[in-house]
């Protein structure tokens, strides 16, 4: 990852600030999805070979396509406070982006982490002026939080960590802890959905969210304890419904 | 290597590194080593496990939903932009 640039830079991109302006006019005459894309920017030629762009393409079909949903997920959930179209568009535009870059890959090496990057610079260059501040809830808020670890739990079973692969089917379940997610502060609620979620290690997130590996360490840390906080009745249900299971 | 004394306040401090990969192979055998031993330790093992493996399905299942459509549309159009790129 260390040797692929990351194209975040206005610089590279000289046109966006006129096109900016003139979108704003041609976004009147649009219908409502086009006015969704219509953060399109007219771009420039890509001046590279015709196996160079094949190159390119099969990259993108082995390595970026099996990951938009991830992509769709990151924005969606961080960036764009839940707004699909947003997201959608951002992700267009970061995927665009990619393309062009992708000179600087090398097959095989990680790219979700690249992408991510990619993702939140363009956000933060340019998306995010034209949003308002995100609602957050203070992290004071959790700062009584008092450990379960103490607390009676079912008995344990003794099994290696590799078989504790126990199913939940129920969709209620899900969209409590979506819901628990959704309530932390953005700079915790990142944090985990890339750990945990996404599966990034330290390094990896430290490089997309630009903060040191230290705070990386820290922040999931919190966040796992007010996670579990929220989904402390949860925890039981689920108990529960694995108790049932190995039961069955 | 093994835990010594306070074996499961080792445990717990190490439990998150353990499970995102930031143990040694020496202190990964011994972290699993004291789980296999100690009850508590076990279910506190087994409950992170599952508290990740529940996010896991729960944006999995949430991505699905939402995301049906727009990303076959978003893999359509993008490939039509690069072309237009030549």
């Amino acid at each position: 990852m260390s040797e692929m640039e990351v194209p975040v830079n206005k610089e590279e991109h000289p046109d966006r600030e006129n096109d900016n302006i003139n979108q704003e006019g041609e976004q009147l005459e649009k219908t409502q999805e086009e006015a969704t894309m219509g953060r399109r920017r007219k771009r420039k030629e890509l001046n590279i070979s015709e196996e160079e762009r094949q190159r390119r393409l099969r990259i993108f079909e082995k390595e970026i396509e099996p990951l938009i949903n991830d992509l769709l997920r990151f924005a969606t959930t961080f960036l764009t406070q839940g707004n699909i179209d947003d997201a959608y568009d951002l992700v267009q535009e970061t995927l665009l982006r990619a393309f062009e870059s992708l000179d600087t890959y090398k097959e095989g090496t990680k790219i979700k982490a690249w992408l991510y990057t990619i993702m939140r610079n363009l956000y933060i260059n340019e998306y995010r002026k034209r949003k308002s501040a995100p609602q957050t809830i203070a992290y004071e808020e959790y700062s009584t939080f008092k450990s379960d670890d103490d607390e009676e739990g079912p008995p344990p079973q003794m099994t290696p960590a590799g078989d504790m692969r126990q199913e939940v089917e129920s969709s209620y379940l899900s969209e409590e802890v979506v819901k628990a997610l959704n309530k932390l502060p953005e700079e915790f609620r990142i944090i985990v959905l890339l750990a945990d979620v996404d599966e990034l290690k330290y390094e990896e997130i430290a490089k997309i969210l630009g903060i040191p590996i230290g705070t990386v360490r820290s922040r999931l840390h919190r966040a796992r304890r007010m996670l579990k906080k929220e989904l402390k009745e949860y925890a039981k249900k689920l108990y529960r419904i694995e108790d049932k299971s190995s039961k069955d | 290597m093994g835990f010594g004394n306070n074996a499961c306040v080792k445990f717990r401090r190490l439990l998150e590194d353990a499970l995102d990969g930031n143990l040694s192979p020496e202190e990964y055998r011994a972290f699993i080593k004291h789980a296999t031993f100690c009850p508590a330790c076990h279910r506190k093992l087994r409950g992170e496990i599952m508290f990740r493996k529940l996010l896991q399905k729960a944006f999995n299942k949430k991505q699905e939903e939402l995301f049906k459509d727009k990303a076959q549309r978003l893999i359509v159009s993008i490939k039509q932009m690069i072309h237009q790129q030549r």
